[in-house]
Formats: structure tokens, C-alpha cells, sequence
């Protein structure tokens, strides 16, 4: 027979579990209700998601973050995919590796407002030279950019490490030059490893709220940033809504991480 | 000590084209085989504070199927590694022909490589695994074509080419490994243990095999293993390795018959040693006087006898007859292991003896089976 734990121990993690997403859950309820204030139930509407998208400043800051996430989390796959790359497949001094290994795994733990400081330090240096780095969308997608890389690095790494050394060997030992060896062998087996990287970058971007609204400009505003600020009216029904679609395409995004990074052990 | 002797034993090692006579099948490809030699010389190799391999020198001739052969950590991989170019040596040189390759990378010296567990590309097919090389040195489609269905052909492989890599099974995954390799008609091809993720039974079909197809191609074979029945099957010449240097070369017979030390008595079959000495002009052991197959040239070493080279009596031979008491009695199926007391020696027996545990025996050293080693 099994060694079956006591049962609160389930309850415990029900519990956890509950505390987790009832947050969320009372949010989504909250947008299908008819009523616009207070916590009573008053019938089923579709009507505030309706009213969300006939809002041009939600559009508008919906748009923003599209963009951002899209324009930062290409660049930073091409970034961290090549430092992954050149971190990983150039022959460094092992201790210098580690220094490297280390090196990426601080930004990934620094604490987003001492990232979002010292991006706006930095752009203010920054300005005084050149004036694209006034607030706004570039500066947003700089400071995106930046510390997605990171991950991007971390996950795709991960994924070099699961390829291993040995195919890249036969395929120089069978007349490969290096540059064959990236395009036909290292390149489609990362493919998942980078896609993955990718959707992580791009779930992060979406998400982020303190580097935006820092590096923001009054033109930049994303749809964080917006709830942010629309809360200081009050928490009304559309935000509810917008709310929960953020959060169902975040689950999507995980999911799909999920998936990717599933299929690469089985190489 | 590590000056391997350089034995030129090589049955047909003139290998123009058509030496290995005939082709039940198809011939792997249209070019001449080039008959060029591989040649080692003083190779040294550390990592770090390890000095891995320690002026190793050898060579392995035209059509040649040579083994080197070790326990693991020996430098043989190293050395393997060294010969593909994906190492580069601290001192020392490979030479093919008279060409340096030393610092030639491995994409561009004529020498493939089977690795271990085969390292195929798991997002190609069969068929693009095995067209890889020739399309890395493009070749023409029709050639590729031509030549990757003919190397598959070779290998029992045929209609595998659209198949995924993944649902092969261990011995079709090494054939296509081999086909991958062998389509590019290397000088020299280079196997890194390649049956070790074989199962025991395939394990021994397949070392025929290979053995078949190496003679039909008439190519030259290197051979990395710590399988002694492996290397033994397979090989024209075993190059034994322990800690960095070759400590023996010779045909699997001579070094079987033959070892040099207690390293290889023991690391190939199995062996009695005998501590022996010089005691007033005789060589003296626990048995008594002992005359070997030549005289030793140590004061104190060790003799070595295989199970099998054992003779019982049941009368005292003429010379190096020892008094014993058999103290277990194996059945090992085809034959017997016997073990004897008070001194022990394995001697292995024929089924038919019927010798049983407590029976008093004469054991038979014979002279020319007695080997001195240089330990």
C-alpha cells in the first residue's frame, strides 16, 4: 500500500490553491455584473467588455502595450538567443562562465523598481546627448528590452544544454563549417527553446507595471499603466473586464511556454 | 616503456581499389580508395593538471582495423578525439599520407567519426542524416541522391530513408550512424564505442558485421572500446592503452598469447600470475622451480598462464608439474573452472574430466606457455 499523507494536507493545498485565484476569480465575476457599484450580484452582462472596446484611450493604451511587447520581445530574442549563444558555444574559462552564468541571473533577481531607477538614471544621462530619449515608447521598449534578455538567455540556455555538444560535433565532423553548423543544426533544435524564450518575454512585457510606468511618457500609456491610473477614480466594471482578458492571455502565453519547453526534453 | 612497437602486420594492406576483392554488393562509392597511411606520432594531451595522453605514437596502416583498447579514463576517447580534429594535442602530430593534419579542423580532414550513442540529428530524417556530409561539401542532388541510397543500401537500410530518427530502434540508429559516416568514403573511420548501447546479444552480431564491412570496403577502421571481446573480434591490431600510453600493440592473438605486463594479462582474459624469484641460479615461485617460455630478465617478477593453457594429470609431468587438491568445481556450460588449493590457480577444464571438488591433481605448467612479464 501507499503512504497516504493525512488529509489536511490536501485541504492545505486546496486551500492555497483557493487563495491563489479567488482574487481573480471575484474579478472575472465582477465584470459580468450588471451592477456598476458595490459587491451585490444584480444579473449577467456581456455589456462592459462591449463598453472596453468602444473606449479609444483603452484601444490606444492596448495598442501601446501590442507594440511594446511586440518590438521589445523581438529584439530581445535576437539579443538573448546570440548571448545565450556566445555565453554558452564559445570555449570561455570555466570560472569566466560562471562569472557570465551569475552575471545574467542578477538582473532576473533585482527587484523591478531598483531596474526601473536606474533605467530612468540612465535615460536622463542619456537625453542630455540625444533627444529620442525623451519618455515614451523607445525608452519603454529600451527598458524592456533590457531586462528580457535575461530570460530570454536563461530559457534558450537551458535549451543548448538539452541539445548538448555532440550533434554540433558530428556535423562539423561530417564538413560542416560553423556558420552550416548554426544555420542547419543549432538553429531548428533551439527553435522551441527560442519560441519559448519568446512568449516568456512577450508574457513579461504585457504584464510589467512598474519599469512602463517609469520610462513612460503621457503618449506611452499601456493598459497597466491605465488600470493604474483608473483606479484612482475608482474600480469600475470595464476595468474588471480589461482585467480579466489580460489575464486569460497571460494563461494562454504560460500555457503555450508550458507546451514548448515540454516537447524540448524529448529531443 | 611508452615506445609501442611498430609491427607492420597487416594482411592485404595494399589497398588499391579492388584489393578486397570481391563486392557481393554494391561498392559504397566511385572513387578510389586512397591507400594512405595514418600515422601518430608522440602525442600529448592534458587537461589542466591531468596529463591525459602522454606521448603516444603509433601507425595504422591503409585497410587496417585497429583498436585501441583500455579501461575507461585510459586517454583513449582523447586520442580518438585528436584524430577527428575535435581536439587539438599539446605536442605531437597526425599525419595521413605525408599530409600534416594536426591543426586541420575537423570539417575538412577526410576522416568520420561514429560517435558514441551517434549523435544523429534528431530534426532530419534518415536520409538527410546520411546526405549531411555530402551536402555540407555540395554535391550535386543526383549524386547525393545516388550515393546516400547506395550507402543505406549497404547497410540493410533501404526504404528507412523518410523515417524520423526517433522511432529507430539501438542497431538501426548505429547503421544509419555508420551509412552517415561511410558515404563520404573517409581515409580513416573513426568509431567511439559505437555498441556500448547495444544490448549483449545484438552487441555480438553486430561486431561481425562491422568486421564484414570493413573488409569488403577495404577501409581503414579506428576502433575506441573497453570491450576486450569487442576489440578481439573485430581487430586486425590492438593497441592497449592505460594511463595515456600504449603498453602493448600486436594482433589480438599475440597480445592474448603474449602481454607484455600484469596490466594487460589481466585486462585481456583471464590470467594466473606467479610472483617468482632468482634463487641460486634457478626461478623459484610458491610452486617450486619454475622454467619459463624464456629466461626473464628481472631478479623478481611475475610469470602469467592462462586457465586454459593448464594441464591436468593425474601422474607427475616431466617439468613444471605442481602437486594440488582441486578446491571448487565450476560448471560453466561449455567447460569447467577449477580451482586449487593450498595454492590457487584457475585452470579451466574440459567438461569430460570429471574431475570433482577434493580430487588430488597434477597440474601441468607448460614451458611455452609460461609468459614472463616485465613486472
Amino acid at each position: 500500500m501507499k503512504h497516504r499523507l493525512p488529509q489536511w494536507v490536501a485541504l492545505f493545498a486546496v486551500a492555497g490553491l483557493a487563495l491563489l485565484y479567488l482574487p481573480m476569480l471575484a474579478v472575472a465575476v465582477f465584470s459580468l455584473n450588471v451592477s456598476r457599484y458595490g459587491l451585490v450580484w444584480r444579473g449577467f452582462t456581456l455589456d462592459w467588455y462591449v463598453r472596453l472596446f468602444q473606449n479609444p484611450y483603452i484601444l490606444d493604451a492596448a495598442w501601446n502595450t501590442l507594440v511594446l511587447a511586440l518590438v521589445s520581445t523581438l529584439i530581445a530574442t535576437v539579443l538573448g538567443t546570440l548571448m545565450a549563444l556566445g555565453m554558452h558555444r564559445f570555449p570561455w574559462p570555466a570560472s569566466f562562465r560562471r562569472f557570465l552564468d551569475f552575471s545574467v541571473y542578477l538582473p532576473v533577481i533585482t527587484p523591478d523598481i531598483i531596474f526601473a531607477v536606474a533605467a530612468v538614471t540612465a535615460f536622463i544621462l542619456l537625453r542630455s546627448a540625444w533627444s529620442v530619449f525623451e519618455p515614451g515608447l523607445f525608452t519603454m521598449i529600451c527598458a524592456h528590452v533590457t531586462f528580457q534578455i535575461a530570460f530570454v538567455e536563461l530559457v534558450v540556455a537551458g535549451r543548448l544544454a538539452v541539445i548538448g555538444r555532440q550533434v554540433e560535433e558530428a556535423a562539423r565532423d561530417l564538413y560542416a563549417d560553423s556558420w552550416t553548423i548554426l544555420r542547419h543544426i543549432t538553429l531548428p533544435l533551439l527553435a522551441p527553446g527560442i519560441a519559448a524564450g519568446a512568449m516568456l518575454a512577450f508574457t513579461l512585457s504585457l504584464d510589467d507595471f512598474v519599469i512602463s510606468f517609469f520610462t513612460s511618457g503621457p503618449d506611452s500609456v499601456t493598459l497597466p499603466i491605465f488600470i493604474y491610473s483608473s483606479l484612482r477614480r475608482g474600480v469600475t466594471p470595464e476595468i474588471h473586464a480589461l482585467s480579466t482578458l489580460i489575464f486569460l492571455v497571460t494563461v494562454l502565453l504560460v500555457l503555450a511556454v508550458q507546451f514548448l519547453t515540454r516537447t524540448q526534453k524529448e529531443v | 616503456m611508452n615506445k609501442p612497437t611498430i609491427t607492420p602486420t597487416t594482411p592485404a594492406s595494399d589497398a588499391t581499389a579492388s584489393a578486397p576483392g570481391h563486392h557481393p554488393e554494391k561498392p559504397l562509392g566511385r572513387s578510389q580508395l586512397s591507400g594512405r597511411e595514418l600515422y601518430v606520432e608522440g602525442l600529448c594531451k592534458s587537461f589542466g593538471a591531468v596529463q591525459v595522453l602522454d606521448h603516444v605514437s603509433f601507425e595504422v596502416h591503409s585497410g587496417e582495423f585497429v583498436t585501441l583498447l583500455g579501461p575507461s579514463g585510459c586517454g583513449k576517447t582523447t586520442l580518438l578525439r585528436i584524430l577527428a580534429g575535435l581536439e587539438v594535442p599539446d605536442r605531437g602530430r597526425v599525419r595521413l599520407g605525408s599530409t600534416d593534419l594536426t591543426l586541420w579542423p575537423a570539417n575538412r580532414r577526410p576522416i568520420n567519426t561514429v560517435f558514441q550513442n551517434y549523435a544523429l540529428f534528431p530534426h532530419l530524417n534518415v536520409f538527410e542524416n546520411v546526405a549531411f556530409g555530402l551536402r555540407a561539401r555540395r554535391r550535386e542532388p543526383g549524386e547525393i541522391r545516388q550515393r546516400v541510397l547506395d550507402a543505406l543500401a549497404m547497410l540493410q537500410l533501404d526504404g528507412y530513408e523518410k523515417r524520423a530518427v526517433q522511432t529507430l530502434s539501438g542497431g538501426q540508429k548505429q547503421r544509419v550512424a555508420l551509412a552517415r559516416a561511410l558515404v563520404n568514403e573517409p581515409d580513416v573511420l573513426l568509431l567511439d564505442e559505437p555498441m556500448s548501447a547495444l544490448d549483449a546479444k545484438l552487441r555480438a552480431e553486430v561486431q561481425i558485421e562491422l568486421r564484414r564491412l570493413q573488409r569488403r570496403l577495404g577501409r581503414t577502421f579506428v576502433l575506441v572500446t573497453h570491450d576486450q571481446n569487442e576489440a578481439m573480434t573485430v581487430s586486425d591490431r590492438l593497441l592497449v592503452m592505460r594511463t595515456g600510453q600504449i603498453v602493448q600493440t600486436g594482433s589480438p592473438t599475440e597480445v592474448y598469447d603474449h602481454p607484455v605486463d600484469r596490466f594487460v594479462a589481466e585486462f585481456l582474459g583471464l590470467a594466473n600470475l606467479i610472483p617468482a624469484w632468482h634463487e641460486e641460479g634457478r626461478l623459484c615461485s610458491a610452486f617450486g622451480v619454475l622454467v619459463p617460455a624464456r629466461p626473464p630478465g628481472w631478479e623478481k617478477g611475475t610469470l602469467a598462464i592462462r586457465p586454459e593453457r593448464i594441464r591436468l594429470h593425474s601422474e607427475p609431468p616431466g617439468q613444471n608439474g605442481i602437486r594440488a587438491t582441486v578446491a571448487e568445481v565450476i560448471h560453466q556450460g561449455t567447460h569447467l573452472d577449477l580451482f586449487t588449493e593450498p595454492h590457487v590457480l584457475r585452470v579451466r577444464a574440459s567438461t569430460e574430466t570429471g574431475v570433482r571438488r577434493g580430487d588430488p591433481v597434477w597440474l601441468e605448467l607448460p614451458e611455452k606457455y609460461l609468459e614472463v612479464l616485465r613486472d
